[in-house]
């Protein structure tokens, strides 16, 4: 078993300087959607992507059939709370219109009404979950759908860092690096809890849907490093502030250790992303890890909607 | 210094007649592929030497380009010797007369923003590499890393602007052990080093990808190590010229003679980073403990997304 942690300065507080509040906003909501991501499985995001559809459209059928009578399940003099599927809703009357859905891991809103109006939103939604607020999707810029996002993102758990193969390796974090059998090493990484798997030898990838992860093959070069390529990677983020890769990216790293003086022994990995799609030459980082002791400090920690 | 007897023996080599120096080159080098196969034999570790030279193109995307805030030193593990240095530290010091044409130490080669340009010194009897030379910035003097297993000098050995590196090959990765810098800085915003840190770095090549960590220390200002690592790419279109250009003094404001400083409790921008992004002082000050994951768990209840700004935004009047 080996633990590594990362050294690093504090780039995702940094990541946030310069922007606007209006381009805050932005990156944040985005930042939300795709961290979420990075903590799902496939199949649950494909899930989650379902409810999201049939949130939006249960939202646009609302805005363009306004007039069809839902059935009423709450209502108060300031809000109504609209019960349009078994786990859809509609509250009213804080600003635009809110759809609510209610999944089993947490709750997607689109829109987010009046900022005055929140706290009472908030409320509402507990009335009827208590599971964390996941997403907010904005279908506008104005006050009257952006307002409560600040607060109700206060409510949320889910957010986002740079995740799936491109970007994991380059946030503050640990690695457990363990073999998983006698083909396949298993990096389990703590933020946001995602696991990558290194197949070696002839391993075939099966013929699934592009993920997170991708296809990891990987092979030995000399005395010591390691070789990884992979594909069939779903698009994500290589940033926190939005700068994407796509479903075309491929992905090429090594992994080198080397020894310090003291006795310290870095994990060092060099990472070249290359998609044709959104970069017009290859991104190239590294990032180091240092081997520690035991696993006392190993503290896989999901994703957090505050940091 | 040791080097001054392999020195030696390349001038006396150009004395000697053509017919016994083509002899002496054959049986040095027909010494050698003979001793390679023993010292397998007999379990001593041969390392593969890997070819580094070339014009090395900066490509580290997450680069220093811009440079840092007047006082951001997050993930530096400074001690209160380092961070107190650091916050006298004003930026005018570089238009000092004095200070325009004070090159960085060896260090800035993990901090400063060009490509590299590394070539190799033979010995021409064996062709073994004697030493690899990266070449000069404006602002930065070249480095030697000796590579025929000279010592380092004494302690008390002037410290030249290069500082003193040897090198050795481990597993196709050349390690280089730096000392004799002089005091310079390990952030381009007066975070000190002092004359005694050394740094050890490891030249990782990857096909046309040279990767480079580095590991400072310095008993003095740091209670770590500080690590860093850099990516350069091999580009032969866009060579890298091995010196830079010539220093020129100019007026830029300080009088000869004055040192812009600030007095303890006085660096007006010991606030900035919190004013601007909200983060935590004591993050920005730095320490052993802001490099390590869990210090963001430690201060998160302490951060707040910054407020809607209206003006200056992107300042430290920001409002």
């Amino acid at each position: 078993m080996i633990i590594y942690f990362r050294s690093s300065r504090m780039q995702s507080a940094v990541d946030f300087e310069g922007l606007s509040p209006r381009r805050f906003s932005t990156s944040l909501r985005r930042k939300k959607t795709t961290s979420r991501q990075h903590c799902l499985g496939d199949h649950e995001i494909t899930m989650v992507r379902k409810k999201m559809r049939s949130a939006l459209f249960a939202a646009l059928m609302l805005g363009t059939c306004g007039s069809a009578p839902p059935a009423r399940a709450q209502a108060n003099e300031n809000i109504e709370v609209l019960r349009i599927r078994p786990s859809f809703y509609v509250i009213a009357g804080a600003g635009g219109n809110i759809g609510v859905q209610i999944g089993t891991d947490g709750v997607v809103l689109v829109d987010a009404g009046a900022k005055g109006d929140s706290g009472q939103v908030l409320a509402e939604i507990r009335k009827l979950t208590d599971q964390p607020i996941r997403y907010i999707i904005n279908t506008s810029a104005d006050a009257d759908h952006v307002g409560g996002n600040a607060d109700l993102a206060k409510a949320g758990r889910s957010i986002f860092l740079v995740g799936g193969a491109a970007g994991v390796m380059r946030l503050p974090e640990r690695l457990h690096i363990t073999w998983q059998d006698d083909t396949t090493l298993r990096i389990d990484i703590d933020a946001g809890v995602q696991t990558r798997l290194f197949h070696f030898g002839d391993w075939k990838a099966p013929a699934t849907m592009p993920s997170w992860q991708g296809d990891s093959l990987a092979q030995w070069e000399r005395a010591g490093s390691l070789k990884v390529a992979t594909t069939h990677l779903r698009g994500g983020y290589l940033r926190k502030n939005g700068v994407p890769y796509s479903d075309n990216t491929n992905l090429m790293e090594h992994y080198d250790v080397v020894s310090e003086r003291n006795g310290e022994i870095w994990l060092i990995v060099t990472t070249t992303v290359r998609d044709p799609r959104y970069l017009r030459q290859p991104y190239i980082t590294a990032a180091q890890f240092k081997k520690e002791p035991d696993a006392t400090r190993w503290d896989p920690t999901p994703c957090s909607a505050r940091w | 210094m040791g080097s001054h007897s392999l020195l030696g023996e390349m001038v006396a080599t150009e004395r000697t007649p053509c017919a016994f120096k083509r002899w002496r080159k054959f049986v040095i080098r027909s010494q050698t592929f003979l001793a390679l196969p023993i010292l397998a034999v007999l379990g001593v570790p041969v390392f593969a030497q890997v070819d580094l030279s070339g014009s090395w193109a900066y490509r580290s995307a997450l680069g220093n380009v811009g440079g840092p805030r007047p006082v951001d030193y997050e993930g530096l593990p400074l001690n209160d010797a380092g961070r107190a240095r650091a916050l006298s530290y004003s930026e005018s010091q570089l238009s000092m007369p004095e200070r325009q044409c004070l090159f960085y130490a060896p260090t800035y080669l993990m901090l400063g923003p060009f490509g590299l340009k590394i070539w190799n010194e033979t010995n021409p009897d064996s062709g073994s590499t004697i030493a690899w030379k990266i070449g000069a910035w404006e602002d930065r003097a070249p480095i030697t890393i000796w590579m025929d297993g000279r010592p380092h000098p004494s302690k008390n050995a002037y410290h030249e602007k290069g500082g003193f590196t040897t090198g050795v090959w481990e597993r196709e990765i050349l390690t280089t052990y730096t000392t004799h810098m002089k005091a310079n800085m390990i952030r381009r915003n007066g975070t000190p080093s002092s004359d005694q840190a050394t740094m050890t770095l490891h030249f990782i090549r990857h096909d046309d990808l040279l990767t480079v960590t580095a590991s400072v220390e310095d008993p003095i200002y740091l209670s770590e190590p500080v690590h860093w690592t850099r990516m350069f790419q091999l580009d032969p279109e866009a060579p890298i010229p091995s010196a830079g250009p010539p220093c020129i003094v100019a007026d830029e404001g300080p009088k000869e003679g004055a040192v812009p400083f600030y007095l303890p409790g006085k660096n007006p921008f010991v606030g900035e980073m919190t004013k601007l992004y909200n983060i935590p002082e004591e993050a920005v000050l730095g320490g052993a403990e802001t490099m390590y994951p869990e210090f963001r768990k430690k201060i998160k209840d302490n951060y707040v997304i910054p407020g809607k700004c209206v003006r200056d935004c992107g300042t430290p009047t920001g409002r």
